[in-house]
């Protein structure tokens, strides 16, 4: 018998309805009984016919922090546009989320998906410089998370000590497109930084690990399986592909230690949802694989990832010992 | 035949952090954890919903509290961002408005014109936008490299990016009614071509809000907003407003009543007058000295908790290191520093009123009475309440006051619709 989790994420596209609540609260409620750990919320699909990118039909943080209180199991993954948002909105707007939905966050920065003549072409950078940006912004937005000290707050009302000042402090980061000074004007999320998601179809997902500091989890192809660079791997495979023949090598890929669990891509998300939880989800149990453990753990906790902690508190604390 | 909705007060609940007072956080019926948890927000949701108010409004700001780069040790600093949160309030609570404040200045307004229609949508037509420039110098190094515009050239930017945003919302489809089409739009500040991502939202556009003061704000929001929020001291200065913006809307071309004037309102509410002065008394002196300084600290940007506390009000210190307006900051401070007051008592004086919003101590009777003056005096369209601690002072508004203001028929004691718009009585879009 298995031991370690095997995670179920859900690949929920950007032009499906996630803005009308009667479907999303439906698509959870489906998620919660198939036992996904992660539902990524607007993942970037491209039309098979006209080879275009689907454009969003919502905001993704708005809609994750709307399902927050309606969910208790399913991690719920903002897509970002690693091109177009500042991080000083993502870093804050992602801590309000893994502070509401209690460490079940996370965020997928991406590169696809901007239309930049809708922005006036603010911000915009030729494609030979997008993986740099994307990777920019990443880490301008992960050192505003670390601006602040896991152990910051004190919150004691009887000594009028609401926090350690010397545990929170500006970023002063400079790169070459995002320069914030901080801090930010939120506190460090329960999971230190939410766990962040890279797809393999996204330029920075594709990077190499000497160019960009790797994901938590990577979306992979079991096809074409990159090098171990650190992260977690979830294998990207159509829900509807789930024969019995597929399972079984899915789940051997995952006893060699190849995959951490799937991503499960949709065609009908309700459909598909409510069929592999009542159907494939039997399968995949009786194969001895365990589904749906720690639902109510943080997403870390759930991958078995540490939470991360800022350079300072690292550096205190290692004196400290 | 319908008849005309009836003349009511208008209840906004203005939810900054842990209460309007700085020591507040410290306050037996405050609770200053819950600030981090989802449960907390949908009580206070369901509670204003149970006082039939309108709506919820978070103010925002796009820097740390602070000055010079150093958190206050004293002041419930953090809170959750209010459009993130907002969302989340709205999935626990079924008629309450949610508003939120968007910078105009630190945005692109495709960017906000798509969170707004989400919000809209998930919550079924109960999004607000409160509008403001930011005027914060700090905020301008949270995005790069380039100074706060001036204040003028700020609310300029404003007014286009607000018509470029009514124009990707009143360009939508309804649902299921296909692509949006795409719009153009070649100004002084911004070109857009494209589309609203989401559906026409459910109120059309959120409820527009503004608290501009000055001459630019205060034609901005004549031009623009359907509320606006704004501090009145007294009732004079309540109705003095409100006369003002209801002139400026003529301008406008807008009928005075499409606005609803919110002024701010914070509170102390006992059972005697004298209990009542007594409870504001004893929140204020949960405000230490340390604290007051570091409260003034952030509103001078200047650190001032390296001075001597006792010692004169550093004045040129202030002048020299805080990227303020130096106008604003002598005529904030040099009166009392030629009149040689101590940093602490100038910093302990200025705690007591912050933001120059009426503070009303007394018994539910007694401000039931009070705003029904303000409302029947033309003062006012409603209150945004802005308790002196969370949640404790805001239940006692509910339990006691709401009751007084039902039997005066000034407030309702149903909902009527279930959009903001409905609750303001505004016409749809």
């Amino acid at each position: 018998m298995r031991q370690t989790p095997f995670i179920l994420s859900a690949q929920i596209r950007a032009d499906a309805p996630l803005y009308a609540p009667r479907f999303s609260t439906e698509l959870m409620q489906h998620a919660e009984q198939a036992q996904i750990d992660l539902a990524v919320l607007g993942e970037v699909t491209t039309d098979a016919a006209t080879g275009m990118e689907d454009p969003p039909t919502f905001e993704s943080i708005i809609v994750a922090a709307a399902l927050a209180p309606l969910t208790h199991g399913v991690g719920l993954i903002a897509v970002v546009s690693a091109l177009h948002a500042e991080p000083f909105h993502v870093a804050r707007a992602m801590s309000a989320l893994d502070f509401l939905a209690a460490g079940r966050s996370g965020w997928l920065p991406t590169t696809a998906g901007v239309d930049w003549a809708r922005y006036g072409g603010v911000g915009q950078v030729s494609a030979d410089e997008s993986l740099a940006k994307s990777v920019d912004f990443i880490a301008a937005t992960e050192s505003l998370w670390d601006s602040w000290d896991s152990d910051a707050l004190i919150i004691d009302q009887s000594t009028g000590a609401y926090l350690h000042s010397d545990r929170v402090r500006r970023s002063d980061y400079h790169g070459r497109f995002h320069e914030v000074q901080g801090p930010l004007n939120a506190a460090r999320p329960p999971q230190g930084h939410p766990l962040q998601l890279r797809s393999e179809r996204d330029l920075t997902g594709r990077a190499a690990a000497s160019s960009v500091r790797p994901a938590d989890v990577s979306i992979v192809n079991l096809g074409a399986l990159p090098g171990r660079d650190g992260s977690k791997r979830i294998a990207r495979v159509a829900a509807r592909d789930a024969t019995p023949a597929a399972l079984a090598s899915w789940t051997a890929s995952f006893d060699r230690g190849d995959i951490e669990g799937l991503h499960l891509t949709l065609t009908d998300p309700l459909a598909d949802l409510a069929w592999f939880g009542s159907t494939v989800l039997p399968q995949l149990r009786a194969l001895g694989v365990v589904v749906g453990s720690g639902r109510d753990r943080s997403l870390r906790e759930r991958f078995g990832l540490p939470i991360p902690r800022s350079p300072a508190e690292t550096a205190r604390r290692g004196e400290a010992a | 035949m319908s008849a005309a909705p009836p003349k009511e007060l208008h209840f906004w609940a203005f939810l900054q952090g842990i209460g309007h007072y700085p020591g507040g956080w410290r306050y037996l019926g405050a609770k200053p954890r819950s600030v981090f948890d989802a449960a907390y927000y949908q009580q206070v949701g369901r509670l204003v919903e149970r006082g039939r108010f309108d709506a919820i409004v978070f103010g925002d700001q796009l820097q740390a509290r602070g000055a010079e780069g150093r958190t206050p040790a004293l002041l419930a600093a953090p809170t959750l961002d209010p459009l993130t949160l907002l969302a989340a309030i709205g999935a626990t609570t079924t008629h309450i408005g949610l508003v939120a404040t968007v910078s105009t200045t630190y945005n692109e307004p495709a960017t906000v014109a798509d969170k707004f229609a989400t919000l809209d949508c998930v919550t079924r037509g109960r999004a607000g936008w409160n509008i403001v420039t930011t005027a914060h110098p700090a905020s301008a190094w949270n995005f790069g490299r380039v100074a706060l515009p001036e204040k003028s050239a700020r609310y300029q930017r404003a007014d286009e990016f607000v018509e470029i945003a009514k124009k990707l919302w009143d360009g939508a489809r309804q649902p299921g009614q296909g692509r949006n089409p795409t719009l153009r739009h070649d100004g002084k500040f911004f070109t857009m071509e494209g589309a609203l991502a989401t559906p026409r939202p459910p109120q059309g556009r959120p409820v527009l809000v503004q608290a501009g003061q000055s001459g630019d704000g205060r034609d901005f929001a004549a031009k623009t907003a359907e509320a606006i929020f704004c501090p009145a001291p007294t009732f004079e200065a309540g109705k003095g407003f409100r006369d003002d913006i209801r002139e400026r809307m003529g301008r406008f071309s807008r009928a005075p009543d499409d606005v609803k004037i919110m002024p701010g309102l914070s509170f102390v509410l006992a059972d005697t007058e004298a209990a009542a002065i007594a409870k504001d008394d004893e929140l204020i002196a949960l405000s230490s000295p340390e604290l007051c300084i570091e409260y003034l600290s952030e509103s001078t940007g200047a650190d001032l908790t390296r001075f001597p506390a006792h010692g004169p009000i550093p004045l040129d210190e202030i002048l020299r290191t805080s990227e303020f307006p130096p106008e604003d900051l002598r005529k904030m401070l040099e009166p009392a520093a030629k009149a040689g007051t101590s940093l602490v008592d100038f910093a302990k004086v200025y705690v007591r009123t912050p933001r120059g919003h009426h503070v009303f101590r007394g018994t539910p009777e007694q401000l039931a009475d009070m705003m029904e003056r303000w409302f029947h005096g033309g003062a006012c369209d409603g209150f945004t309440l802005q308790p002196a601690y969370m949640p404790g002072e805001l239940e006692i508004f509910v339990d006691q006051v709401v009751p007084l203001l039902q039997r005066k028929g000034l407030l309702r004691r149903e909902y009527r619709g279930a959009t903001l718009r409905d609750h303001l009585g505004l016409a749809a879009v």
